[in-house]
């Protein structure tokens, strides 16, 4: 699982995971707790699945400004 | 909290959303960035040349700096092939860009902001004479191909590297611009020139440029030759004074320099990224600032700015944005809180080369509302301490760019050419920061203790 510190526009980083599908990859929301969400996802290398949600995220116009943490949940 | 949250998201968030989604302000932002190998090769070769010459030649080590005079030589040429020139390579990087941003050729796009920015500067390399030359050399000169007045000699036909230096970066960036939207325009218009399929692609992305870049290209030099012949000057001489040079001393202001370093905090602490929103400005106002006074350190002439953009590193954003590495050595010193204890040994080395996302999201910090008030208050004051000491003159401007992720005090140090006072003052802004914070941590601790079981044995 990974996980996301994001404090603003978690209901779009939801949609947009949830929904993401490219490359047989794919992201589903675990938990949510306060400013931090949990993925799971169907990746095997985490770190990369990491990378991958923060740039899916950067790359929308809203997620340029953002400023978020992600990694790995242990 | 969750009031002021919902308030920002659908009030704050959208504004900076729409000033972070601006294409052409991201496409300035990152020509800026994209330029920064040129300007630390360019800052090494100057500080270098300030350890080894400079500072000798005060000493009068004569010998040594006869054994280092090669070295010297070398650093001028990494000089005049990086910083002396810098608008031309910005105007590369902000055509690239800006053509990139709209899904046009990049390279096109580059291409055709460099031919405006040749276009703007003034052509004629304008050396300044003492006095008025005797007439047979008057009339030799002449006979070259030189044109002699009174106190001038100027050649038609020769770029001064005194044009190309971060004194056009206006020029290159609002001719840039304009060649640059006009190619694009034409792109999407699709006014461009078909190629069958059969040609191989690099041949067929020239071809299809060809009319957009050849439009960009004359509009520009239509617009300067008319301005030349109204005005008697070239554009890009009249934009250095008119526009550029007023617009950064804006940014010697008190008013600018502390609401973008407000600004800057406050988007960070509610989960925006301060610098990339704010980029622009940064990037456009302090950053021509910063460049100015590193031609004045290597010309030897006062320097024009006492804020630039490494002001904001070197004695404000210490350990990151908030100066958060005098807030970890409070945790350490005085924090009841295992947590806070376990995360602040952790972020330390980061924070020592100010990286600070750990202790960011880690304690956190973000959205914290103990640490709101220290985390926008402890900047602004350290702001306004070396806005003030830096404008009254007791530290030496930050002029030289090192990396953001030189340690604290060693930034200072550096980037003000070795001023030991610029690294004192940012170890006062360290230690009165720290003072800042230290209420803030010993309140996290006691409402720990009260509400949960967070506190250390």
């Amino acid at each position: 699982m990974i996980f996301l510190n994001a404090p603003i526009q978690q209901d779009k980083i939801i949609d947009l995971l949830n929904n993401y599908d490219e490359d047989g990859v794919s992201f589903q929301l675990k938990s949510k707790s306060g400013m931090k969400l949990v993925f799971e996802t169907n990746m095997e290398d985490l770190d990369a699945a990491a990378k991958l949600a923060k740039a899916t995220i950067k790359k929308q116009s809203w997620g340029t400004v953002l400023y978020f943490q992600a990694g790995v949940e242990k | 909290m969750q009031k002021l949250m919902d308030w920002l998201e659908k009030f704050v968030v959208p504004v900076a959303v729409k000033i972070g989604s601006i294409r052409w302000l991201v496409a300035l932002r990152d020509g800026f960035i994209s330029t920064l190998p040129i300007t630390m090769a360019g800052s090494l070769a100057t500080l270098l040349n300030a350890l080894l010459n400079t500072y000798p030649a005060q000493w009068g080590w004569t010998g040594f700096i006869n054994a280092v005079a090669p070295i010297v030589a070398i650093d001028g040429l990494v000089y005049n092939g990086s910083l002396a020139i810098f608008a031309l390579y910005f105007a590369v990087m902000w055509g690239y860009h800006l053509a990139a941003d709209y899904d046009t050729d990049g390279l096109s796009g580059a291409l055709v902001s460099v031919a405006a920015f040749f276009m703007t500067i003034n052509s004629n390399a304008v050396l300044p004479i003492a006095k008025a030359l005797p007439k047979a050399a008057a009339d030799t000169l002449t006979t070259a191909g030189a044109t002699v007045t009174g106190s001038t000699v100027s050649v038609a036909g020769a770029f001064s590297m005194a044009n190309m230096n971060s004194a056009s970066l206006f020029t290159a960036m609002i001719f840039g611009g304009i060649a640059v939207v006009i190619y694009i325009w034409l792109m999407k218009k699709d006014i461009t020139i078909k190629m069958p399929d059969s040609v191989p692609p690099a041949v067929s992305k020239a071809f299809t440029a060809l009319i957009p870049s050849i439009a960009a290209v004359y509009i520009v030099a239509i617009i300067n030759y008319l301005f030349t012949q109204v005005t008697g000057q070239f554009f890009g001489d009249w934009l250095s004074k008119t526009i550029q040079a007023p617009l950064i001393g804006a940014g010697q202001s008190a008013g600018m320099v502390l609401l973008v370093s407000l600004l800057v905090q406050i988007f960070w602490f509610f989960g925006i990224h301060g610098p990339n929103v704010l980029g622009p400005v940064l990037e456009g106002i302090w950053t021509p600032a910063q460049l100015a006074n590193i031609q004045s350190l290597k010309d030897g002439t006062p320097f024009k700015y006492f804020w630039t953009r490494g002001s904001f590193d070197a004695y404000v954003w210490f350990g990151g944005s908030g100066g958060t590495i005098v807030l970890l050595l409070a945790i350490l010193l005085f924090s009841k809180r295992a947590d806070e204890k376990t995360v602040a040994k952790l972020a330390f080395a980061p924070g020592l080369f100010n990286i600070n996302e750990p202790v960011m999201f880690g304690l956190p910090i973000v959205l914290n509302a103990i640490y709101f008030v220290p985390f926008i208050i402890a900047p602004f004051i350290n702001t306004v301490i070396a806005y003030v000491v830096s404008s009254l003159g007791w530290v030496a401007p930050v002029q030289v760019a090192v990396p953001w992720i030189t340690p604290p005090v060693l930034n200072a140090w550096m980037a003000t050419n070795f001023d030991w006072r610029a690294a004192l003052l940012a170890i006062v802004n360290m230690v009165i920061a720290f003072f800042i914070w230290v209420p803030f941590v010993r309140m996290s601790s006691k409402v720990a203790a009260e509400t949960d079981d967070t506190t250390a044995a």
